[in-house]
């Protein structure tokens, strides 16, 4: 049972990540969204979802918005109609405030 | 698929219910059915129709307002969030003797109840502005 894990603080702001990348489970997903963004560019989130079996998006409108550029090739940019589909995708979504 | 929202933050101060509102526009463009959108928390004041947008700024209140109208959308406010922020509708104004009416017609005001009801009957729920 799959679960979205959305993340919408900065990473430089509240630990909201970081408990995030605590939690997610082999095939779950994670999506970037509003300040949670900030955290895109960052080569540690790469290395923290190395080999785990997690996808991890970012929400394009929010990334543009901010001039953040996603570092790795391992994040991939999702719209709203991508992040509609992620959550149909998932049994589950969790919002980490 | 069925889904439902759940607002909390208010518009101005977090985000959160413009992200909220972008996705409920996307959702039912792809041809979801939204069961149910209920605001909590701070999130009520998206409901106050006497918020006065500078003309320069996004009106997100009326954004709500308008997209509940134009798809008939269930909107639910949570009724102690909103009456201990001034959020009120005739009956509630009048149950507490208040002069003013500030939640905006489209909205209903109804209790906790309705996002537990909503939960059990929508294929997928989503939290905005926590």
């Amino acid at each position: 049972m799959s679960t979205l894990h959305i993340v919408n603080k900065s990473p430089f702001r509240t630990d909201a990540l970081q408990r995030c990348l605590a939690l997610v489970s082999p095939g779950d997903s994670i999506l970037l969204i509003e300040d949670g963004v900030l955290a895109a560019n960052l080569s540690t989130l790469a290395d923290s979802l190395a080999g785990r079996d997690v996808n991890c998006y970012a929400l394009s409108e929010d990334l543009v918005a901010r001039s953040v550029s996603v570092a790795d090739t391992c994040i991939w940019t999702v719209d709203a109609a991508g992040f509609v589909t992620l959550v149909c995708e998932h049994r589950n979504s969790l919002s980490h405030g | 698929m069925i889904i439902s929202l759940v607002i909390h933050g208010a518009p101005g101060t977090t985000q959160g219910a413009q992200t909220a509102l972008t996705f409920c526009r996307a959702a039912l463009a792809a041809d979801h059915r939204i069961y149910r959108v209920f605001f909590y928390e701070d999130g009520v004041h998206n409901a106050n129709a006497l918020s006065v947008w500078p003309q320069d700024e996004y009106d997100l209140n009326a954004a709500w307002a308008t997209l509940v109208r134009e798809h008939e959308l269930d909107a639910v406010v949570c009724v102690a969030s909103a009456l201990r922020r001034g959020v009120l509708n005739a009956e509630e104004a009048s149950r507490y003797e208040k002069t003013g009416v500030s939640v905006d017609p489209a909205f209903d005001i109804s209790g906790l109840g309705q996002w537990v009801d909503a939960c059990l009957n929508s294929d997928r729920v989503v939290s905005f502005g926590v």
